[in-house]
């Protein structure tokens, strides 16, 4: 007969999906590849935008493939347009894969958005009706990208401006139904979850409350402006107080996930985001319980 | 099967882009949102419509930045709209969006056909920068070769090497205004000049070349055989002494990495 512990043990591990906490990270951009080269920065890992690697030499897979000798790496990309009506794009998903046998990077995320339909590319992240329709539609596209990548896609919230009279459920509720109906993992992005919690007028707590924290795989924190009567997730600045408040309940929640400063303009010296990611380590540290594997989620 | 769309979704969607895509007209978009035809609700959606040209544009200007210069703000954020407007992004890839802006400016600015060469030596620098890798041929690669197989080959050019054919001092204008100087007055040139764009060790490059070794240039990308290159230039160029400068260009050919492989002829 299975004694109480083991049999915590056994229904927990099944249960955690998601990679082991593999620290604290920055976005790698290109102000930044000559500090990365000439020494070990002190960064746990790295995460790149996926689109800007898919293309065939020069000097961006020239310093991907140096650094990535350092640094272990998450492939983040911006245009697999997952929502979307408009036919996965095999070729994307292709070059995609290939991106990945070169990287071997931890884990592959997009965001649960569409970005155009009938062939073209808006270079936005358009949130989703939150519908049963949308649901299903997405949820085997995502099952068919998974089987493509052969791994669990991530799939990161995004910010939004605007909502839909059709939605049927919350944003928390469909990424939860979304995660479990394909299998997949999920990126929160911290930041835009109080970005869309200040536009929509819902309390940022519920959120983090409701998504499931066995599929959190990574977590994103950022900075965005307040133009007063709506705020826009610009990542142009410094994590702002709200966000790492915002932060210090997820991990609170959720324990220590891989976490990292998503910065891509207006970008500072990386000695600045090390000094900010410090302060994302100081934290977690204080926040998140530090759970074995096994204990977590029981 | 995951193909067939759905219904109210695929509707939204198109509202959606449509109105991104528009001049602004908001057409039955409204009628999705939570907020219908409120003042926030419209704030909310240009927010969206904004942020698609603002985004386009910032694609262009990091890829035309000498064209951008020149131009100034308002004129190149103008142009830049019109284009987007007749050429929608179709790539996963944002910094592909400017392929086609240099034709385009031809078309649309044919009293300033300056602006159109300055586009096009932004663009060839800024595309050799990610072009593919390839090998690169050595001067003792190139050693190894039978002198009776010249008669018939050719070469493959690093994917990275392009030329382009100026009427205009599109390149004055692009050091003035690299160096951060006032460019001088646009001016047609008395004849044609033809300059070579390529990456080297990461890094993207170009020259001005004579006539003569931009016909053979301009032959050898095109497939044209070496002798056959060297026979047509022996007749278009009477007076220059051809096997002498076929020698030092293939030297320097080398060294700038612009060869890849050695095109064997038809056997």
């Amino acid at each position: 007969m299975m004694n109480h512990s083991a049999k915590a043990r056994s229904t927990t591990l099944q249960d955690n999906l998601r990679e082991p906490f593999q620290g604290f990270g920055l976005g790698l951009r290109p102000p930044h590849y000559n500090s990365y080269l000439a020494e070990r920065q002190a960064v746990d890992w790295l995460e790149i935008i996926s689109e800007n690697y898919m293309v065939q030499g020069g000097k961006p897979l020239a310093m991907l493939d140096r650094i990535r000798a350092d640094y272990p790496i998450a492939m983040h990309g911006v245009s697999m347009s997952i929502g979307s009506v408009s036919p996965l794009d095999r070729d994307y998903l292709q070059r995609l894969k290939a991106l990945a046998h070169r990287v071997e990077p931890m884990w592959i995320s997009d965001h649960l958005c569409w970005t155009g339909v009938h062939g073209t590319n808006l270079h936005d992240l358009f949130p989703l009706p939150y519908t049963e329709e949308a649901l299903r539609h997405v949820a085997a596209r995502v099952r068919e990208v998974q089987d493509i990548l052969g791994r669990r896609l991530v799939l990161e919230n995004v910010s939004s401006y605007i909502d839909y009279v059709s939605s049927e459920m919350t944003e928390w509720a469909f990424l939860t139904a979304l995660a479990e109906e394909a299998d997949c993992l999920l990126l929160l992005d911290v930041n835009n979850i109080y970005v869309s919690g200040m536009n929509h007028g819902f309390d940022p707590r519920t959120f983090i409350d409701g998504v499931p924290a066995h599929r959190i795989q990574q977590i994103h924190v950022a900075g965005h402006s307040n133009m007063g009567d709506v705020i826009i997730d610009t990542h142009d600045a410094p994590v702002p107080d709200e966000v790492f408040d915002l932060y210090a309940y997820a991990c609170h929640r959720f324990g220590q996930v891989s976490t990292m400063i998503e910065r891509d303009d207006a970008i500072p010296p990386l000695a600045d985001l090390i000094e900010e990611l410090d302060r994302v380590r100081a934290v977690s540290a204080r926040h998140a319980p530090v759970w074995d594997r096994e204990e977590a989620y029981a | 099967m995951t193909d067939r769309a759905p219904s109210a979704l695929a509707d939204l969607q198109a509202r959606m882009q449509h109105y991104v895509l528009s001049d602004g007209a908001l057409g039955d978009v409204l009628s999705d949102l939570t907020g219908g035809a409120s003042d926030q609700s419209k704030r909310r959606l240009h927010i969206y419509h904004f942020g698609y040209r603002s985004r386009m544009n910032e694609a262009l200007q990091s890829a035309f930045e000498q064209t951008w210069a020149y131009l100034g703000d308002d004129a190149f954020d103008a142009i830049c709209t019109r284009y987007t407007e007749t050429t929608p992004s179709h790539s996963p890839n944002l910094s592909d969006h400017g392929s086609n802006f240099p034709r385009f400016l031809k078309h649309a600015l044919p009293a300033d056909p300056e602006i159109a060469e300055l586009a096009t030596m932004d663009w060839l620098l800024y595309s050799a920068f990610d072009a593919p890798n390839a090998a690169i041929l050595t001067g003792e690669q190139l050693a190894t070769i039978d002198e009776a197989q010249w008669a018939s080959l050719g070469f493959v050019f690093h994917p990275s090497v392009s030329l382009a054919l100026f009427k205009w001092n599109a390149v004055e204008l692009w050091h003035a205004l690299d160096q951060e100087e006032t460019p001088p007055v646009a001016g047609k040139l008395n004849d044609p000049i033809g300059h070579l764009f390529w990456r080297s060790d990461q890094r993207s490059y170009f020259r001005t070349l004579e006539a003569d070794e931009h016909a053979a240039l301009k032959g050898l990308l095109e497939g044209l055989g070496f002798a056959q290159v060297c026979e047509q230039l022996a007749e278009s160029y009477p007076n220059t002494s051809i096997d002498a400068s076929i020698g030092t260009w293939l030297a320097r050919w080398l060294s700038d990495e612009l060869l890849s492989e050695v095109k064997p002829g038809p056997v």
